[in-house]
């Protein structure tokens, strides 16, 4: 029971929403909202898991005085009282707001802005690969690039007209015949899951 | 030209056997039948004896055993994560299976394996995964639940800890197949520039150019999809992406059809696809 | 307390940056600061605009007690600390994946379709043509069970679609690139003009 019960819950729920997009008859149109709001519903109670999981792995590192454990106290500390002062006040809290934007967006955004360094150093590493495929991926790159700043028309007035024609047509032949694979690719994974022939995420073997 | 408008007008109506069908989606609902028929065909021919066609080589799948081998030589743990995504997301499906087989191979090599999640349920998933690869190596006191982190659902915040996780654990190798966002070039370059060999999959066509550029092997879309039946070499699953390749040869031939027809000016096959 | 604000995101700030140089307990500060805020946030955020609202109105006030099913689903997720226990938490792990296949196979044909009737080119141009052949190149790059030596023309397709992709990608990676400088060029910004006041 206890390996047959989640294959046939997975399923069960599987199928209806299949069979409430595709079939109008009876009440299966209507059963697809409830599944939706109890699908919310569900994974709204399991709310505190991610923070329970957090404690237990700093708890550890506290408990047996690993390296980094002072941190981990820290975070544990931080956490929990971030955690209750929303829960008091909200996320509209002045206290609460106040270290949001003044803590947490400034490191989330100064993170999303370190990427433009690492464009630098990825294009380098796909530069000293002198495979050809990187060869390509990089031209295609400069060509982009240059056809976009005002520098490349000055340099060379096709540039642009280039840059263009690359984004209209390899551009978008490559990515939809991606995305024709990708969507199909979608389906048949999900037709595994639903046939219960991949079930390594409930205890068995997938 | 009077037989062209009614055969127009009659390809954008459902015919009658399809009238249970909800409106406008009766092509969608032929179309899934027709997948799912083909992998149930498929999987009842190949258990009654049937031949195995062979998936094609995917360099990137058959590295994975390489980069656990690289971390097993060097003494210094395997990095996985499925990315940002949910369960609702069919790429967390083929993270789920590449992450069974990464953990089997770990668990055989005895090599630390540390998962990281932005997502409170797939932690309790990959939990789950891992601790089932190593129970079935018969090596089930060596899994430690604490290498299966749960990083905060904000894309950033969990990047930042990848980045420090991937320097101060001295990860060899870094696995990546799932949902990735912005964050795919900050997880890959990190990884680049701590040496650790790198297996990237996604089918986010703005993110893919990132993982090719700073990985050592990349899974480009549907690549990703095929890897549980790739690795396993599990008939039934390799029935199911025989059936997907029916399907591929199937929408190849409207796609061709289709360009002939509307070269001509007839929107016939657009109509019925549509209606 | 707005200065106070300015120079507590300055610091964090800086402390990310500073990865650029190594890793160091000022990287790992923000870093588990980040974590630890975002964390708590989110289960904030839910618990505010779902939990909540689920039992005070929906639960309480509504009488839709039909919920407290998936609520109970939601909960057996923490079955998961307790051993014995631990198989339970596969019911709700099954729902939320056996939900989530459906809605694939529910809602994703429609866009393949799209995706499909919108690769009816009419062949009338050179651009025309090629973007034919590249959709229908890169996509048979993705047939992986007929055998190429038996069928060499689907090797030879499938070359000129990895080439497609090449390119594709690249000029996928050039079209970010200048947006993702503003991105760094504003918080330099913020360094400088608002936290330094060097620059107006």
């Amino acid at each position: 029971m206890r390996k047959e019960l989640p294959i046939l819950v997975s399923f069960l729920f599987g199928a209806v929403v299949i069979l409430a997009k595709y079939i109008s008859l009876g009440p299966l149109p209507e059963l697809i909202k409830v599944l939706d709001k109890w699908s919310i519903v569900s994974g709204a109670f399991a709310f505190l898991f991610g923070m329970i999981n957090l404690s237990l792995l700093h708890g550890h590192n506290v408990a047996r005085r690993k390296s980094d454990y002072l941190f981990s106290l820290y975070f544990i500390i931080v956490m929990w009282a971030f955690f209750f002062l929303g829960l008091y006040q909200t996320q509209k809290g002045y206290s609460y707001k106040w270290i949001f934007d003044n803590v947490y967006t400034p490191g989330t955004s100064t993170m999303y802005g370190m990427i433009a360094f690492y464009i630098a150093t990825s294009a380098y590493r796909a530069f000293r690969a002198r495979t050809m495929e990187a060869t390509v991926l990089l031209v295609g790159a400069a060509i982009v690039m240059l056809g976009n700043a005002p520098v490349g028309a000055v340099i060379w007035k096709q540039f642009p007209v280039i840059s263009d024609w690359l984004l209209k047509i390899p551009n978008t032949a490559g990515m939809r015949g991606i995305l024709v694979g990708v969507y199909l690719g979608a389906l048949t994974t999900a037709i595994r899951i639903i046939l219960g022939l991949e079930r390594g995420h409930l205890g068995g073997r997938g | 030209m009077f037989s062209m408008y009614w055969a127009a007008e009659a390809a954008k109506t459902p015919p009658p056997w399809l009238g249970f069908v909800s409106g406008g989606l009766a092509a969608q609902f032929v179309f899934v039948v027709f997948l799912f028929a083909a992998t149930y065909g498929l999987i009842r021919r190949l258990q009654g004896g049937g031949r195995v066609a062979a998936i094609r080589k995917i360099a990137g799948l058959d590295a994975i055993n390489e980069a656990v081998g690289r971390a097993t030589e060097m003494g210094r743990p395997v990095h996985f994560t499925p990315g940002i995504g949910a369960t609702s997301d069919p790429q967390s499906y083929a993270a789920f299976a590449v992450l069974g087989e990464v953990g089997k191979l770990t668990a055989r090599y005895d090599t630390r394996i540390i998962v990281t999640t932005a997502n409170a349920i797939m932690t309790a998933i990959t939990d789950e995964i891992v601790r089932g690869a190593y129970l079935e190596s018969g090596r089930p006191d060596a899994f430690n639940p604490d290498d299966i982190r749960y990083l905060s659902s904000a894309q950033f915040a969990y990047s930042a800890q990848v980045l420090g996780i991937f320097e101060r654990e001295k990860v060899a190798a870094n696995i990546m197949v799932g949902v990735f966002a912005a964050e795919a070039l900050l997880l890959a370059e990190a990884g680049a520039q701590i040496g650790a060999i790198q297996i990237a999959a996604s089918t986010n066509t703005f993110q893919l150019p990132f993982f090719v550029a700073a990985c050592d092997y990349t899974l480009i879309g549907d690549e990703m999809y095929a890897a549980s039946a790739y690795l396993s070499k599990d008939p039934a699953l390799t029935g199911t992406v025989v059936a997907e390749d029916w399907a591929k040869m199937l929408i190849l031939g409207v796609v061709v059809l289709g360009a002939i027809l509307n070269t001509v000016g007839s929107k016939w096959l657009q109509n019925i696809l549509n209606r | 307390m707005e200065t106070l604000g300015i120079w507590a995101a300055a610091l964090v700030t800086l402390a990310v940056f500073s990865f650029l140089y190594r890793e160091n307990p000022f990287y790992r500060w923000a870093e588990y600061t980040m974590v630890a805020l975002a964390a708590a946030n989110g289960a904030v955020v839910t618990y505010h605009n779902y939990v909540k609202p689920t039992l005070m109105t929906d639960i309480v006030q509504k009488g839709s007690y039909s919920l407290i099913i998936p609520a109970l689903l939601g909960l057996l997720i923490y079955t998961r600390y307790f051993r014995s226990m631990l198989w339970l938490s596969r019911i709700p792990i099954a729902y939320w994946v056996g939900y989530g296949a459906g809605y694939i196979l529910a809602y994703y044909p429609a866009t393949l379709l799209k995706q499909i009737t919108s690769s009816f080119f009419q062949l009338n141009s050179i651009n025309n043509v090629l973007l034919f052949v590249g959709v229908v190149a890169t996509f048979v790059y993705f047939i992986f069970t007929w055998n190429r030596e038996r069928y060499p023309i689907l090797g030879y397709t499938a070359s000129v679609g990895r080439w497609t992709m090449m390119i594709a990608f690249g000029t996928a990676f050039g079209s970010t690139v200048a947006f993702r400088f503003n991105l760094l060029l504003g918080r330099l910004q913020f360094l400088l003009q608002e936290w330094l006041r060097v620059v107006k």
